[in-house]
Formats: C-alpha cells, structure tokens, sequence
C-alpha cells in the first residue's frame, strides 16, 4: 500500500504544479519535425548512401538522458536487446546477428572490450551523446572488425556559437532509481567546451516470482555509475580545428541471483578511461583528420559462493589518419590508414596477449549531376592479430526523385576477429580461430509525403547475411572451446509508418515500426542434429513497435507500445521465452522563467505490467513511475 | 476516422505477431514401476531452469519428459547434478537452485526440500538421520540432518572442489579434482562418519572425480588429469580397509571427454568408463583396454548407465549443451537397441 501511495504522489504533486507553470510555445508547432540528427563521425556521413540507418527520436530521446543506452535501443526496429535486468549487462544484436557482430563507436572508436568483443550497454548513459544512431547492416568496409551486422554510433557535437549554456537532467522513481546530468557548454567562434557529469543510482528491488512461483523482491541487485566526460574544440585559422575528449567512467554493481538461485553474492566493478584527441582540416577540395586515442578498461568481478575473484585490465592505443578529396564534381575519393594495439593483463590469463593491427582502406563515392544517383565503392584490408583477415568490399548506392521517393542498395563483406578469451582463455583458448565472415545484402525504400494538414513517411527494406565461421564454443577434448563451426542465415525485413497531422497550433504523430527475421542455423559440428535448421537462441521472428503521440502549448502526452515474439532458449527451439507487449507514458510540460527553460516529465513504464524476460530467469521490472526534471540556462 | 482505421490495423498486426506462442506441452501422468524402466536425469543449462527427469519404460520402450514438472505442476530447478536412491525415496541434488529435492520414486511427488547453501554435487546416505553432501566450491562436505531438512555442520577439506562419496563401514572417501585457479589435486579424502572429522587422504592419480565399489570391495576411482599441463589421468584401485593403492592404471594420453563416467555391472565385476568413447575391462583385467567398445562417433557421451537385469549400456550425448538431446541403449557387445529423445544434457541413467 505504502508503494502505491509513493507511486500516487510522484505523479500528482508535480503535475499539480506543472499546471500553474507558464507554458512556452513549441518550436516544432508550426512545422511538423521528422527528427533528423546532425552526424560528426566523417565516415558515417555520405560514404553508406544505401544502407538503411535509425537515428532515435530526439523527443523519446529527451525522456532517456538519464539513462542508458540499452533503453535508447529497445524500441528501433531491426535490433534486439538482451538485457539481463537491474542495471547489469546489456547487448545489441542487429538482424539475426550476434552481440559481438554489432560495432558500437564513441565518436568513432570501437568501445568493445577486446577480452569479451562487447560492449556493455548498461554503462553508457545517454546523456553522454549528442547523437545516437544505429546502422543496419554489415560495415567492416568502413569500421573494421565487429561491424559484421551493424553498428551504434554514439556522437559528440561541438558547442556552436552561442555563449554559456548549463543544464541539468534529474530523474527519480521506483526502485530507488536516481540519474542525474550536469553539463557546461561554452561556445565560441574559436573555442568549445563541454563538461558533462552524470551519476546514476538504484536499489532495482522490484517484485519478481521465483520459478516456484513465490513472489520476492529481487535482493543484491543495487548498482550505481558515474562518470565525467571533458569535451574540447579548438578552432584555428584556415580551417585546422583541435578536438580533445577525455572520458573517465565508473560502475558498481550488485548482481541479482536469477530466477532459479535462491542468492547471490556475486558482483562486477567496471572502470573505463577513455582519452582522445583528433586533428581535422577541411580545405576547399580536400580534407583530413588525424586521430589518437587511448582506451582503458577493468572488469574485478567478485563471488564469495563460487570462489571467483576475477581482475581483468584492457587497453587499447588506436592511431588513424583519413583524408578525402574531390576529384571533380560529384568524384571524391577517401583514404585512411589505421593502427591499432590491444593488451589485455587478466588474472585468468597466463600470459599477457597482446595484438597489433594495421588497416587500410579507400572509398570512391560519386553523384550524378542532378544528384539522383549516389554511389559509394570501399574496402579495406587489414593485417596483424596473427592471423589471415579477409579483404572486405562493399558496394552502397542510393538513388533519390525529388525527394518523395528514395532506394538504396548495398552489398558488403564484413568479419570479425575472434576476441581475447576466444584466444587466450586458460587450457580453451583457440589460437587456430579464423576471423568469422561473411556477406550482407540490403535494400530499402523509403517515400515522404506532404499533403493538407498531413504529412507521412513510409519505408520498406528487406536484408540478407550469410555468415561462415562463426564462433562458438561447444565441449572438445575435455573442456568448452571456441571452434569456427557455424554458419549462419539471417534474413527479414522491416517496415515503418509515420503519419502526422497538424492540429491547430499542436500536432498528432504516429509511428510504428515492425521487422521479421528468420536467423538460422545452416551448419555446424553436430550438422545434422536437432539444431540444423533451427532458429538462433535469443532472436524474435516478429517485433514491434508504435508511438501514438500529441503535443500542444507546451504539453507533451505520448502513448508507447513494444512487442516481441517467442524467443528460443535452446538451440533446437524446444524451448522459448513467451512473446510480450509493453506498454509506457510519457507526459511532460515545458517551461520557461526569466532565462530559465526546460521540461518536467512523468513516465510510466510497462504500463500493463506485464511478467516478461529478455535472457531467461533475468527478471524485469513490473509497472514503475518515474518524475523527471530538466533545467536549461544560456547566456550569450 | 483514418487514424481509428490504422491504429485498429496496427493493433490486429500486434495481436496477430505477439500472441502466437503455444502452451508448452503438459507431460502425461506418470508412475515410475519397480523394475520397469530407467530414470533418466537431464542436467539443464547454467541458469536455463530446464532440468528434468525423464523415464524411459522397457514395456514398451517409450519415454516420458519432464515426469517431476508434469506430476508437481512446477519446475524442477536449475542443474540436476545427480539423483540418489534410498529406498523409495529419491534425493535430486539440484546444483545452481542450492537444494535436494527429496522425491516420492513411485509417483514422483515432492516429498520436500533441503536448502544447502553453497553449490551442491552430491548426496551420500550416512544413517537414518544423517546425510553428506559434497561441495563444487566450498572446500566442504555438509553434514544434513535428515529431519530437520537442513544442513547442521560442514567438515572442512584441504580442496575447494568435493565431488563424489562412497561409505564404507563409519567411513567415507570423497574425491576431490583439481579446481580452477588451485593447486592439482590427486587425492581421496578420508572423513570418520561418526564423528564427521577429516582422518586421512589416500593420493591416487590426478584429478579424481568418479567413484564406485566392485563386488569385492574395492574403491575404483577415475581420475581426469589436467588438461593445462597435459598430465593424463588414469583409473586406480584402492583397498578401502589399507588405503593402500592396489592398481594404477595411468591413461596414455588425456583425451578425456568434458565429464569422465564411471559404471559397474549389476554384479560388481565389470568396469565401465568414458573417455570419448566407452570402453569396458573386468575387474580383474591386467591392463587397460585398448579399444573402445562404442566409439563417440562425433557425440559427447556424458551419461552412462548400465541395466542391471541384461547389462545394457545406456549413453546420453550432451550435444552443445543448449538443446534436448538424444539417449542410446547398447546391449552388452556394444550394438545399438535403441535411441530416444531426452532432455537437456542426459547425464544420469538410474535403476529403481
């Protein structure tokens, strides 16, 4: 009772006060806004052309700032998270593909560990990111290693012009959850700075029923990050520009038992340092950038009723130079050269690996005088981590009539290295793996529409990956080693509607968004056995998801739906998570005071509180409420 | 009215996509017959929920799943490790659920639970009032009190990881393999069951984890080796009385398999082991047998079980581990009578 009562008045004290705030008028009231995001990584724009990409709306976004990336992801189409629950590990599987086949690039740097080639989407908190956006599709061409089934971009945007800015994002509610981001932006015509802080907290006690079916609240499942991320440009004459970023990161998390462990004392503390500098200059035909950058990570992971004291340290060096130039009208070329080292020190290591790399790679992009016809070809090879790497083309073209109607095609050939525990694990480790590799084929259609009050978009894509060599570990010789005997079929499709509708001064929006894919498993060690053919673990055929949304004067009430189909726990889909339906609500109210601005929000999360998992016996969080605040100050 | 008309469609997608999952299937009723059939139990995966039993019938040769779900209407936990057999009762030594599951064998109904907190491997008999239980982790053996249900005492070993039990007068012999991260192992530990105290360690080969008894009386013990060193392992004798090693007879090399078993015939006189592939010896035997008597052919043999009326040999392949597997009866020269489905890693085969 106590719990409903504290629900009840999270929500009603600040829409109480909500109502007696002046209201500000949107800017998107008059024009109807399809959210597009400026993009800064030089390789992401223009150089896919024909590759279908989702940026996540900017409005959704705002509701998200204090939390992490796994969110952010959940609801695009062609992407599915696993997310163990209770602020622990989260991944991203891109089309039938695996976690470890999705690059995600903090500005461009692969942020994947390279003991485990993944990244944790449970410690990047969005407020960090100017700009989230996913690329569907195989893109080793550009990105190397690991963007085998897509990529996750993860942006900064230099401050413009335009003095000091402070804001702040707090946000509270069940289970004890506390985010909050602090950031300073100073923008000037020779200077940026953005600092940014963040912290996060929970006790992420929720309700969940143990498979005897007795209800409990999730014990030793409290987790808290936080983190600092300093952001400089420095703009000189004749186009030079100087950017630093210094990234340092830090969680602790208590790691719940699953459904089927009475407890747990287990518990994982991550630290991350992350230190880049680049040098751009952009002439009249030509460009480049020059990069450097240092990437540091600890896993000590902890449990006293296993015996498991684990410390693990990862760097990673990266050096890069890219640069492009116009051929002539509508012909640019780009090149680039890239050195990576890797060294992982593990107390589950005998040794100490380490590995060198070196890549090079160059693009032709061109366009047709009345910029109908974009195509872009690339490859790149890469040499070093002591083994033979394929060489990977790809082909992407994008043609476009007058706006209302766009196609775009793209073939590539795409892999990954095998990771460091692949490698090196004590008495497992494979040092005879392959790279895994394999060829993506995509396409989409896209058409926008304006008419009366009315304006829509719709898309329609569809997707092909044959992957060989993949990685898996199965029981040889006495123990569990990695062995490159799978292949793997993925393909689908997707389809997303947007329809909005100008209502006086405020605007209706709908969107949705569902994809189908079949992943299958073509081939391994056991080829004939109950696993030939079948689904792949932890992919849904069907998902979807809707945003039915209005906002007028100020007022912003959005309506969210997501669903899954079944996924199958065991390799011959004899068993399976049920599908679900979530539902959430979002309302907020912006405001403004003197030179005061910003948004209160009230959310409510899985709406119909739905009883779902996302990895099996990983409980998740039934219906929850959550308050949130944003203040914005500038000063020219 | 258009965007009624669309959100009507978009809700008939939803409920046409999200809601197609089917009830999972209900086993039969079942009664496990006296000499009528095997108890298979299927181990599950880590955290997977999904362990099982599953009884194969001889009648008919037919097999029914999940007999412990079917009959208790709730699943039966996390990593069936072993099942021990007292009478009519059956002890379900649930490894990652931290419990024993305490069983009625006939009609399988739950009789109740011992929680034993720590990560349980198997279930020794000692009296009427009291059992052991060894520890994959805790450098123990738990002492449970049969009628209070719970663990009253743990005796401390020098290992970290206690595998298997045999009882022999007042005292009891565990095996202890190497654990990760520790220094080898290669010995038997000696605890006086009266007193529940450690009194003496036997050292055989390295890594001992199978045990069993021969008809004379003999400790038969199956040792891994080491696969990080390459140190082959090797199957010893021991005479539980001297504890004094009778045997060594030390493998050639350690291709071993991922879990070693080890059997013996209804009469105590012929061995039965896995190392890949299954090979047999009598307990008399000089040396070891050079070939196997089943080759793996691919499979991963991680159950063996031998039926005690005709001497059938009873294989599980745990395949990758994360899919329901197949089960194999052999009659005693080695030619295939039969297969079935089972669960999810079959790694126990026993005869009530």
């Amino acid at each position: 009772m106590a719990y409903f009562r504290r629900c009840f008045l999270y929500c009603i004290i600040p829409f109480a006060a909500l109502l007696w705030l002046p209201g500000r008028t949107l800017a998107q009231t008059d024009t109807i806004d399809i959210p597009e995001v400026t993009i800064t990584a030089s390789r992401l724009r223009g150089w896919q052309p024909g590759q279908e990409q989702g940026a996540v709306d900017s409005m959704q976004l705002s509701f998200l700032k204090t939390q992490n990336l796994s969110e952010a992801l959940r609801r695009q189409g062609g992407i599915y998270v696993r997310d163990y629950g209770a602020g622990n590990i989260a991944t991203a599987a891109v089309r039938g593909t695996s976690a470890g086949h999705t690059a995600v690039l903090w500005n461009g740097l692969p942020l994947q560990d390279p003991m485990l080639g993944l990244a944790d989407l449970s410690i990047l908190p969005l407020f960090f990111f100017d700009d989230t956006r996913l690329a569907l599709g195989g893109a080793s061409s550009l990105w190397g290693s690991g963007a085998l089934g897509g990529a996750i971009h993860l942006d900064s945007r230099p401050e413009r012009e335009g003095g000091l800015n402070l804001s702040y994002q707090g946000e509270g509610g069940s289970f004890g959850f506390l985010g909050q981001g602090l950031k300073l932006g100073y923008g000037s015509s020779g200077f940026s700075n953005s600092t940014k802080l963040f912290l996060q907290s929970a006790d992420n006690d929720y309700f969940y029923k143990d498979i005897f079916g007795k209800e409990k609240r999730l014990p030793h499942a409290g987790s808290r990050q936080m983190g600092a991320l300093q952001e400089n440009t420095f703009r000189f004459p004749d186009g030079h520009q100087l950017g630093v970023h210094f990234w340092a990161h830090q969680a602790e998390r208590d790691i719940p038992p699953s459904r089927v462990q009475p407890d747990s004392r287990a518990r994982q503390e991550d630290e991350a340092l992350r230190a880049a500098l680049d040098w751009q200059w952009v002439g009249q035909r030509s460009s480049w950038i020059t990069r450097l950058a240092l990437l540091q990570n600890r896993l000590q992971y902890t449990d006293s009723l296993t015996n498991t004291f684990s410390d693990s340290r990862t760097r990673s060096i990266l050096a890069e130079a890219e640069g492009t130039h116009s051929l002539s009208s509508g012909l640019d070329v780009k090149g680039g050269l890239q050195f990576n080292y890797l060294e992982a020190l593990s107390d589950v290591y005998p040794g100490f690996p380490r590995q060198d790399r070196w890549a090079a790679f160059a693009a032709l992009r061109w366009e047709s005088p009345g910029r109908q016809w974009l195509a872009v070809v690339s490859g790149r090879q890469e040499w070093g981590a002591g083994r033979a790497i394929p060489f990977t083309p790809s082909l992407s073209l994008r043609w476009q009539n007058e706006g209302a109607l766009e196609a775009g095609l793209s073939a590539s050939r795409n892999y990954r290295l095998p990771t460091f525990n692949d490698l090196y694990w004590p008495g497992a480790g494979n040092p005879n793996l392959r790279p895994e590799k394999g060829w993506n084929q995509s396409l989409y259609l896209k058409t926008e529409k304006e008419w009366g009050h009315w304006r829509g978009l719709a898309q329609l894509s569809g997707f092909n990956y044959n992957v060989e060599d993949w990685i898996i570990w199965l029981p040889e010789d006495g123990l569990f080693r990695p062995e490159n005997v799978r292949q793997v079929w993925s393909r689908g499709g997707s389809a997303r509607l947007i329809l909005e509708r100008r209502l006086g001064a405020g605007q209706l929006r709908l969107e949705g968004n569902y994809s189908y894919t079949r992943s299958t498993n073509e081939g391994s060690r056991d080829a004939a056995g109950p696993s030939f053919g079948k689904q792949l673990i932890y992919v849904p055929r069907h998902q979807g998801g809707a945003t039915l949304a209005w906002q007028s004067g100020g007022w912003y009430l959005a309506y969210l739906q997501e669903c899954a189909g079944r996924t199958y726990t065991l390799s011959d889909n004899s068993d399976w998570l049920p599908g679900f339906t979530l539902g959430a609500l979002r309302l907020s109210r912006d405001w403004q005071w003197k030179t005061f601005s910003g948004r209160l929000y009230v959310k409510v999360e899985n709406l119909w509180d739905e009883n779902y998992e996302l990895v099996a016996n990983r409980p998740l969080p039934g219906r929850h409420f959550r308050v949130g605040l944003n203040i914005h100050y500038s000063k020219k | 009215m258009r965007i009624s008309f669309l959100l009507a469609l978009l809700a008939t997608l939803w409920l046409a996509n999200c809601n197609t999952d089917d009830e999972t299937p209900v086993p039969d009723d079942t009664v496990v017959e006296a000499g009528a059939g095997v108890l298979v139990t299927n181990e599950g995966g880590f955290n997977d929920g999904n362990a099982s039993v599953s009884y194969y019938r001889f009648g008919d040769n037919t097999i029914q799943q999940e007999i412990f779900a079917g009959v208790n209407e709730r699943p039966l936990g996390d990593i069936l490790q072993s099942m021990t057999l007292v009478g009519d009762t059956a002890y379900l030594v649930l490894n990652n659920s931290q419990r024993i599951e305490i069983v009625d064998v006939k009609t399988f109904e739950s009789l109740g639970a011992i929680a034993v907190q720590g990560s349980p491997r198997y279930f020794l008999p000692i009296d009427e009032e009291t059992a052991y239980v060894s520890d994959l982790f805790g450098g123990v053996v738990h002492v449970v009190d049969l009628s209070l249900r719970a663990v009253i005492v743990s005796v401390p070993l020098p290992q970290n990881w206690a595998e298997q039990m045999i009882k022999v007068g007042n005292e009891v012999f565990v095996s202890c393999p190497s654990s990760f991260g520790q220094p080898p192992s290669r010995q038997l530990y000696v605890i006086d069951a009266v007193n529940h105290v450690l009194v003496d360690s036997i050292e055989v080969g390295l890594s001992p984890t199978a045990m069993l008894q021969d008809a004379a009386g003999s400790i038969w013990v199956l040792c891994s080796g080491d696969f990080d060193t390459n140190t082959p392992g090797g199957l010893y004798q021991v005479d539980p009385q001297t504890k004094a090693v009778l045997q060594s007879f030390p493998f050639a090399d350690n291709n071993i398999g991922f879990a070693p078993r080890l059997a013996i015939d209804k009469a105590g006189s012929r061995l039965y082991y896995t190392k890949i592939g299954l090979y047999t010896m009598p307990i008399n035997a000089g040396a070891l047998p050079s070939e196997p008597l089943i080759t793996a052919d691919g499979r991963d043999l991680y159950g063996l079980g031998i039926e005690p009326g005709t001497g059938n040999i009873w294989l599980g392949d745990a395949g990758d581990y994360k899919s329901r597997q197949m089960i194999y009866r052999y009659d005693g020269d080695g030619n295939l009578l039969d297969s079935k489905l089972a669960g999810v890693a079959p790694s126990g085969f026993y005869f009530y």
